[in-house]
């Protein structure tokens, strides 16, 4: 038997994405539903087509294969993290935490420096990195920045 | 053309649209040196900025940024063997042997030169094809518009990286994702899952942010940045270059020539272009074998097409509306951000500001080589920026060009989740520029259908409308070549790598 590896798995989600792009045009007009339609169907057969191929030429590299997946998804979280905190704490206060955290993170290999000097070199980055574009956009070019739920 | 030199030159003449220009090729230059750090993501990056300018600034500070960025891409690929962008790949076979052999200061030299120099003649293609394109477009009916979209998804699907398969599927997500919102004809709301502000759709920017930018932010944090060989000065050796260059005009103008055609065939980016250009200078040349040692020609034959590449990608983009490569679906939303739907009608409605924009376009490509010449070694400094710095700093700016749009905090959200979706369907073998493109044609096409579907109701056959107008004809026969050409040059393809092997090259 074929052993399952990441493009069944996604010609099987891919699958589920068509048929269900293709139901949520239940009860629409003709001109509103031809085009999703259409192409619903065109990607659920390119999704089987797909699929047939993965079981009959399955491939022997793995998804995310000589990648750190550890920083990855530290980076990932943070990043869903820092959408979080803006909604909460506002655009400022969030980047700058985001950008502190990710700069000390990310030095984290950094042997030539000690710990002390990770934590000023990236709270010195995030704060003028943050107040300078945050200046920038809110006063300059009048962008108005979420302020948060917390100070909004 | 002449009876707009006035608007022209008014423009030009501005100290703010030239300051503006200089500064967009030098920021471009700085970022395309970046490894990781594409063409377009400096676009996507920088275009915050733009909102608040005027759209002739814009477009200006947009077109030099581009062609800084493909440049800039040069210096990391000359220096440490990595291309600060896609486009560049070719230029490392070559420009790094150079800087091993302590040629750097040569290889540096002669990108420049050729670079400008393939860039005026883009830019040249870009001022005098736009129009005729956009002339001949000006015929297009709905059915056409429906065909030519259909044409942009199959070759991108064809000629992006990687399986056809997954390009065609990538094209079909990308539709889906353009009939997000209320139907443009229909005028029912589709996909939008109770999200009020999801009815005017999908925010372009966005989308094309996240797929661009957040994918390429997170594999930075993989790359080790590789240390730096030492620049050292030659006297004369641009005056030597140039002259070197300008008698070859016949592989100036192959390589020229090669770019353009590249740059207006949607999807196929400068990376294309410059392998492309790479192949036929080695296949031409009557020393193969130096090709690869270090041998100038290389780096002049690939930094000629992929900043020829930057004026053919715009050709499709200003006359039909539709972008030739990603940074120019960039430039598209920048545009749209502007309130100017690119097309046909552009040239007719705003001449003016089109030819503003090609003028300033060739000029930003003699700044280039200026800088170029005078500081790309100074520029290779920034490749020691480290990446710890660098990345979260552009999530911080792809988070403020996402909410500036529109102010609306759902952008921001489905820009990480898009973002974070395009990581994995990238490492999945599904490369982003077919999906981007397919929500770009999607309106397109799907206008396109619904109208001619009205059109042939009202005449009483609807398939006559498709399948019987000439242009229609001619863009269904160009539909089928690009899907069965690059089947065949596959077949070719492998019988060419074959007898390379053979010839050891």
């Amino acid at each position: 038997m074929q052993k399952v590896n990441y493009n069944t798995i996604s010609s099987v989600i891919l699958i589920i994405v068509a048929c269900l792009a293709i139901w949520e045009t239940k009860g629409l007009s003709e001109m509103s539903y031809v085009f999703p339609r259409t192409i619903g169907l065109i990607l659920l057969i390119l999704s089987i087509a797909y699929y047939i191929k993965s079981m009959i030429k399955s491939s022997s590299s793995k998804l995310f294969e000589g990648i750190n997946k550890r920083k990855v998804v530290i980076m990932s979280l943070s990043m869903i993290g820092y959408v979080i905190l803006i909604s909460l704490f506002g655009f400022l206060m969030a980047s700058m935490l985001f950008i502190g955290w990710m700069t000390w993170y990310l030095q984290q290999h950094n042997t030539d420096k000690s710990n002390k000097a990770k934590i000023v070199h990236a709270s010195i980055s995030s704060i003028s990195i943050s107040i300078f574009f945050f200046v920038l956009f809110r006063y300059v070019f009048v962008v108005p920045l979420p302020s948060g739920l917390l100070f909004g | 053309m002449l009876e707009f030199l006035p608007d022209v030159l008014s423009s030009l003449t501005q100290p703010l649209n030239m300051l503006l220009l200089c500064v967009g090729v030098l920021i471009g230059i700085v970022v395309g040196a970046l490894p990781g750090l594409t063409a377009t993501m400096a676009l996507a990056l920088l275009l915050p900025f733009t909102f608040t300018m005027d759209s002739d600034t814009s477009l200006i500070t947009m077109g030099g940024l581009y062609i800084g960025g493909i440049y800039g891409g040069c210096i990391s690929a000359i220096l440490i063997n990595t291309p600060g962008t896609p486009s560049a790949i070719a230029t490392t076979f070559d420009g790094y042997p150079m800087t091993k052999k302590g040629k750097a200061s040569q290889a540096l030299a002669a990108a420049a030169i050729s670079s400008g120099i393939g860039g005026i003649i883009g830019g040249l293609a870009l001022l005098f094809l736009t129009p005729v394109l956009a002339d001949w477009a000006l015929n297009f009916g709905p059915p056409e518009y429906f065909w030519v979209a259909i044409l942009g998804l199959t070759m991108i699907a064809t000629l992006s990286s990687g399986s056809m398969l997954k390009g065609l599927i990538g094209g079909c997500i990308g539709l889906l994702l353009g009939t997000v919102g209320i139907s443009p004809v229909g005028g029912e709301s589709r996909y939008t899952f109770g999200f009020s502000q999801l009815q005017s759709g999908l925010e372009l920017i966005v989308i094309l942010i996240a797929f661009f930018c957040i994918p390429e932010v997170i594999s930075m944090i993989e790359n080790n940045v590789k240390s730096q060989e030492g620049v050292k000065r030659e006297k004369g050796i641009v005056k030597t270059l140039f002259f070197y260059i300008i008698k070859k005009p016949f592989f100036i103008i192959r390589s020229s020539v090669i770019g353009i055609i590249t740059g207006i065939i949607p999807g196929a980016g400068g990376n294309v272009a410059s392998l492309l250009s790479y192949d036929a200078a080695v296949r031409f040349s009557n020393d193969k074998k130096s090709f690869g040692q270090g041998k100038v020609d290389g780096v002049v034959a690939s930094e000629t097409s992929n900043n020829a590449e930057v004026g053919g990608s715009l050709v499709p983009l200003l006359s039909l509306g539709i972008p030739g490569a990603p940074p120019a679906a960039i430039i598209l939303g920048a545009l749209m951000m502007q309130g100017i739907t690119p097309g046909p009608d552009l040239m007719s409605q705003q001449p003016g500001l089109v030819y503003t924009f090609l003028i300033a376009f060739v000029i930003a490509n003699v700044v280039m080589i200026m800088f170029g010449l005078m500081g790309s070694k100074y520029i290779g400094k920034v490749l020691s920026i480290p990446v710890s710095y660098l990345a979260p700093s552009i999530v911080f700016l792809t988070i403020i060009g996402s909410y500036a749009i529109r102010n609306n905090f759902l952008d921001v959200a489905l820009l990480i989740g898009f973002g974070l979706l395009a990581y994995v369907m990238k490492n999945a073998g599904f490369n982003p520029a077919p999906i981007v493109l397919g929500l770009i044609l999607g309106p397109i096409a799907e206008r396109g259908l619904a109208q001619s579907m009205l059109l042939g109701e009202a005449s009483g056959n609807v398939l006559a409308l498709f399948f019987s107008r000439p242009i229609s004809i001619v863009l269904m026969l160009l539909c089928v070549l690009s899907i069965f050409l690059p089947l065949l040059s596959k077949l070719l393809g492998s019988k060419y790598d074959d007898s390379q092997e053979k010839l050891g090259a």
